[in-house]
């Protein structure tokens, strides 16, 4: 049993329909041959009773009507006075021949099958069946003996084995009985033919003979010898029928092998005792012939379906089951890590339902899988802020703006070492913050002195900001600040492996120039290069500076020394970080943006402990924290402090969290809590361990295409989510777009976020800009106002910049590429491999048209192109 | 069924008579016609039919002491048709093993033996000229009629229906012609008539077919025939 229960189970889907329809098929059938068969005996035999009984009925009629017409003629007869005076006068002389004579006379005309003349005693004066039976006493016979006393009887006659109906009546003189006349009409194959007339049933007359049942008349002569056989086999009925006088019905013959059905009614004579009886018989087997037909149709008809059904649940579980083997196996595959198959999803079932979303599953997995492969390989070069010791993957060589740095303090080391290794430590911490937080790369630290480098676009300012931050750690005109010195030029970057583990090495001219540069310069100085110089040029001048190249003790090449208090005030005339504009005038005067005075290693209230710096945006910096009552790990954004006392600042602070706080979406970063410790005011927010896509892009060329797409998506998605919040992000860019190691994109840094229904026109305050022009929609640089538009504008220029490796428009200058944003058409996207897929060409060229009209109206219309997309 | 044993005698007495006067002669021809008058009649007797002669002035009859006899034999009246001069007596015989009755309601000539055995039977004497229908009370179909007639000139026609008077006084007469199945036929003519006098009569009252079954095979459950053809 279990065995085949088993096997059974483990019987193909197609096989396993094909089994139970052919079941249910069979069912059907052999439900319907089985009630057809016993509703089709059932009708035959309830016909074969109605014709019976109507056999019964018509046999009744006419034993009847023969009576009567019988009854007619006896008393015609008798009433005849000349007659009856002929009887009386032969019966006087025992003159029997005279009778005899008449009654053969009276025979011929009436046409009765036998006739006696009885004396009132009862005894034969003549009788037409047996000339010679005169004298005989009938006196016993029960017709006789009821017209004795009755005067007149009626019944049937039994003589010599043969049935008639027979009547008597009293011949009389005036009121004197003279005697009887007994007439009779003889029970023949012609009375059966009349009552089988009118019933349609097969009539016989038996009488119970010595050795059983005798047909003495019949419908069917050639059956009489088999009824009689057959009446004789079923003794009770005759006995039943005979002795006690009653009707037995659906009595069940077989007469020569087939099956019949009969009535036996007793035919009674004058005394009602049971002389012989009426058979009605019908052929059970020709009542159930025609009904035969119909059930023989009905079972090859069901045959044939049957037939067909099979065929046809055969090829309809194949069809059906085709597609859902097909994703099993595709189901099987990816469960052994195989995404790559390809799913036939034209169905418009519930089966093409089920593909279509395990196609859309695949999808998902593969550039899950991609976007896991490709950060996996990245991540093992997450830049740990804390860390100063990141090692990239490829050798390089390019052009370097590097930062040198040494600790004079440094130059004693007297104290408990442990306190100067922890000093050591510290003091890198900080460092190392504030040059991770200007984009810089700490390329090496021994000791006490460090290499940084800065490349990319403002590498210039955010060397210097980076430097001036540096400095501004220490109190002015200690002794113990370091020294820094810029320098720029091509240099080579790479691992190098010249003893157990890898090391990173940064060589070339620049590295040269530090070095000469460090010589001379004294704690707290800053000095630049020629070259440096040349490229902060325009931001020294625009802060009112005009240094004049110095000469040194040490080197030959002229330098440009600043110190920290020009550093900071250099870069607090303009922005930090690409070029950010600075807030209006107020900032200008009074605000030296420094960091907030926080560094890595303090504690927050009791609350925070600042692990690193992350970031620093207009606003304010970016912490690494951990939450002490969560006890998790949080980003903190601090306002700097000079900007503490700034109520806008604060109430924009405020303001942002009560929006930001409305996103919740697996793409958006989220934001925790508001708070002021220390009365410094706080936002702490999802801490995430990512690259930011800026990196990425940094890294290499452009993205795989696939990760590239679930990017797209997954920005899409959270703008979207914000901008159904009534949120508009303002500031999209890949610094503001956090990708997690297992692949997913968070957006982030809502900082100048606005939401959408406060904005009235007018309201931006003139020449006050806000964004970052690279990202900007060129209405929004003329000053107008900003909306969801403006966002997916921002998001086309990152969509091209990750297909394609790099901004629509660039230029030397902020300027150059504003007016590049205002007036130029984006130049055909190219990535790595070609002209990109055309629908995503489209979509990104909509996103990027001047006429915000022109672009999607919503987020949604792009994820929806985006959608549509395949890896 | 009319033996010449019928004629015989009827024959003779006209030729007595004929030899005691001479007289004119009459022939004639006697046709039976079937009903509507077009054609023969089939199963008709022409030799059952009487024949008489009343001159205007009426001549005398002598009626025989001797009587006249109607036997019932096989259940039939024997003979069936008989001729007698009025006075004259007829006996009824029975040669039947059977009872018979014989009886008669013609008017003045009724008569009823009533139920008599095998035997000589009864007599009457018939005064009173005219028809005399005689039956048998049980059965039916016997039947016997006697003319008493008041003219000594009659005879029956022989199987061809010719029939011849003589001894016929001239001078006007009625000439009647009868047969059981059809209406009386008379003429009124004048004695001596030359040629033959043609009789038509048509037969009205014809014989019953008798009673067959569906088969067409007769009731008579013996071998004997009441009725030929």
């Amino acid at each position: 049993m279990k065995n085949t229960g088993d096997r059974l189970k483990g019987l193909p889907l197609g096989v396993k329909i094909f089994l139970a329809t052919s079941l249910l098929i069979a069912l059907a059938v052999g439900a319907a041959v089985a009630v057809t068969t016993i509703l089709v005996r059932r009708i035959a035999l309830q016909a074969i009773d109605e014709t019976l009984a109507q056999t019964s009925a018509a046999q009744t009629a006419f034993q009847d009507e023969r009576g009567k017409r019988l009854l007619l003629t006896a008393r015609l007869f008798a009433s005849d006075p000349s007659l009856n005076a002929y009887v009386a006068e032969a019966a006087a002389s025992r003159d029997s021949s005279s009778i005899l004579d008449l009654l053969n006379e009276r025979q011929r005309d009436v046409g009765f099958d036998f006739a006696i003349v009885l004396d009132s005693t009862g005894k034969v004066l003549a009788r037409t069946d047996r000339p010679t039976g005169a004298g005989e006493d009938l006196a016993n016979r029960p017709l006789i003996a009821k017209s004795i006393t009755d005067f007149e009887a009626a019944g049937v006659w039994i003589e010599d084995g043969r049935l008639y109906d027979a009547v008597a009546v009293p011949l009389q003189r005036e009121f004197n009985l003279l005697g009887f006349f007994v007439a009779g009409f003889a029970i023949t194959d012609a009375s059966a033919l009349e009552v089988q007339k009118v019933s349609g049933s097969e009539v016989a007359y038996v009488t119970a003979g010595r050795s059983g049942p005798v047909v003495v008349a019949s419908t069917v002569p050639a059956l009489a010898p088999v009824l009689a056989q057959a009446l004789a086999a079923s003794q009770r009925t005759m006995g039943e029928v005979m002795e006690e006088g009653r009707e037995v019905n659906r009595v069940q013959l077989s007469l020569r092998g087939e099956p019949w059905i009969a009535s036996v009614v007793p035919l009674k004579d004058a005394g009602g005792k049971a002389v012989g009886a009426t058979v009605g018989f019908a052929s059970l087997a020709r009542e159930l012939t025609s009904y035969r037909e119909i059930q023989n149709a009905l079972i090859a008809s069901g045959l044939i379906a049957a037939v067909l059904a099979l065929f046809l649940s055969f090829a309809l579980a194949r069809r059906m089951l085709a597609p859902v083997r097909q994703l099993a196996v595709a189901a099987a595959a990816a469960g052994q890590g195989n995404y790559d198959q390809k799913i036939d999803t034209g169905r418009r079932d519930e089966v093409g339902e089920l593909a279509r979303s395990f196609d859309r599953l695949l999808t998902d997995l593969r550039e899950k899988r991609d976007m896991e492969i490709y950060v996996a390989d990245l991540s093992r070069s997450l830049p740990e802020p804390a860390s100063s010791r990141p090692v990239i993957g490829s050798a390089k060589s390019r052009d370097l703006i590097v930062l040198g740095l040494e600790l004079r303090r440094f130059a004693r080391s007297d104290g408990d070492p442990e306190q100067v290794l922890e000093r050591l430590a510290s003091d890198w911490k900080r460092i190392g913050g504030a040059i991770s937080s200007r984009r810089g790369t700490v390329e090496s630290v021994s000791g006490h002195r460090l290499l940084a480098r800065f490349d990319g676009e403002g590498r210039g300012p955010r060397a210097l900001a980076a430097a001036a931050d540096i400095l501004g750690l220490e109190p002015d005109g200690s002794p113990d600040a370091p020294s820094l010195a810029l320098a720029s030029g091509p240099a080579v970057t790479g691992p190098i492996s010249w003893r157990e583990g890898a090391d990173n090495a940064l060589v070339g001219l620049p590295v040269q120039r530090l070095e000469s540069l460090l010589r001379e310069a004294a704690p707290g100085d800053l000095l630049l290069t020629r070259e440096v110089h040349d490229e902060l040029a325009a931001t020294l001048e625009s802060a009112g500076y005009r240094l004049a190249p110095r000469k040194g003790l040490l080197t030959s090449q002229p330098f440009y020394a600043l110190n920290a208090n020009v550093a900071a005030r250099v870069t607090g005339a303009r922005g930090v970080a690409m070029v950010e504009f600075a807030e209006a005038a107020g900032a200008y005067s009074s605000a030296v943006p420094t960091l907030s005075g926080i560094s890595p290693g303090s504690l927050l209230g009791a609350r925070f402990e600042i692990l690193a710096v992350l970031g620093a945006g207009g606003m304010g910096v970016v912490y690494k924290a951990r939450d002490r009552e969560l006890d998790d790990l949080v980003a903190l954004k601090m306002l700097k402090r000079e900007l503490w006392g700034d109520r806008t600042q604060l109430e924009r602070l405020k303001s942002e969290i009560k929006l930001a706080r409305k996103i919740t979406h697996p793409n958006v970063l989220r934001t925790h809590d508001f708070g002021e410790i220390d009365g410094v005011p706080y936002i702490s927010m999802e801490f995430v361990r990512g690259v930011t896509l800026r990196y990425l892009l940094d890294q290499t060329q452009s993205l795989p295409y696939s990760a590239g797409l679930r990017l797209a998506r997954q920005l899409c998605a959270g703008l979207g989510a914000a901008h159904a919040q009534g949120v508009l992000h303002r500031d999209i860019k890949p610094e503001n777009l956090i990708i997690e190691a297992v692949g997913n994109a968070k957006l982030m840094d809502f900082g100048i976020a606005r939401p959408i229904e406060r904005m009235t026109p007018g309201e931006t305050q003139a020449g006050w800009v806000v964004g970052t022009p690279m990202y900007m929609a060129p209405e929004v640089l003329q000053g107008r106002d900003a909306d969801v538009r403006g966002d997916i504008y921002a998001v086309g220029i990152l969509l091209y910049e990750i297909f394609t490796g790099k901004p629509p428009f660039s230029g030397s200058t902020p300027i150059e590429v504003m007016l590049k944003q205002i007036k130029d058409e984006p130049p055909a996207p190219i990535g790595p491999h070609g002209a990109l897929d055309p629908a995503l060409e489209a979509a990104i060229l909509r996103c990027l048209k001047k006429d915000p009209s022109e672009r999607f109206p919503s987020v949604d219309g792009l994820a929806r192109v985006l959608e549509g997309l395949t890896a | 069924m009319t033996g010449k044993g019928k004629t015989g005698p009827l024959l003779a007495l006209l030729l007595t008579w004929a030899a005691g006067a001479s007289g004119e002669d009459l022939r004639g021809k006697i046709e039976l016609l079937a009903r509507g008058g077009k054609g023969l009649a089939k199963g008709s007797d022409v030799r059952q039919a009487v024949v008489f002669f009343e001159p205007k002035e009426p001549r005398p009859t002598r009626a025989p002491e001797a009587p006249f006899t109607i036997t019932t034999e096989d259940k039939e009246f024997l003979p069936r048709v008989l001729a007698i001069p009025r006075g004259a007596k007829v006996r009824f015989p029975n040669s039947d093993p059977i009872l018979h009755n014989v009886f008669s309601v013609s008017g003045a000539n009724s008569f009823d033996f009533g139920l008599y055995r095998k035997g000589p039977g009864q007599t009457r004497r018939f005064d009173a000229p005219g028809l005399v229908r005689v039956f048998c009370n049980v059965h039916h179909s016997m039947v016997a009629y006697i003319w008493v007639l008041g003219t000594p000139f009659s005879a029956s026609p022989g199987a061809d229906g010719t029939f011849a008077l003589s001894g016929l006084p001239q001078g006007p007469g009625k000439l009647t012609v009868w047969h059981e199945q059809a209406e009386p036929w008379t003429i009124d003519l004048s004695i001596p008539i030359p040629g033959t006098i043609a009789a038509r009569l048509e037969v009205t009252r014809p014989r019953i077919p008798p009673h067959v079954d569906k088969t067409g095979r007769s009731y008579f459950r013996n071998s004997r025939e009441k009725y030929g053809g």
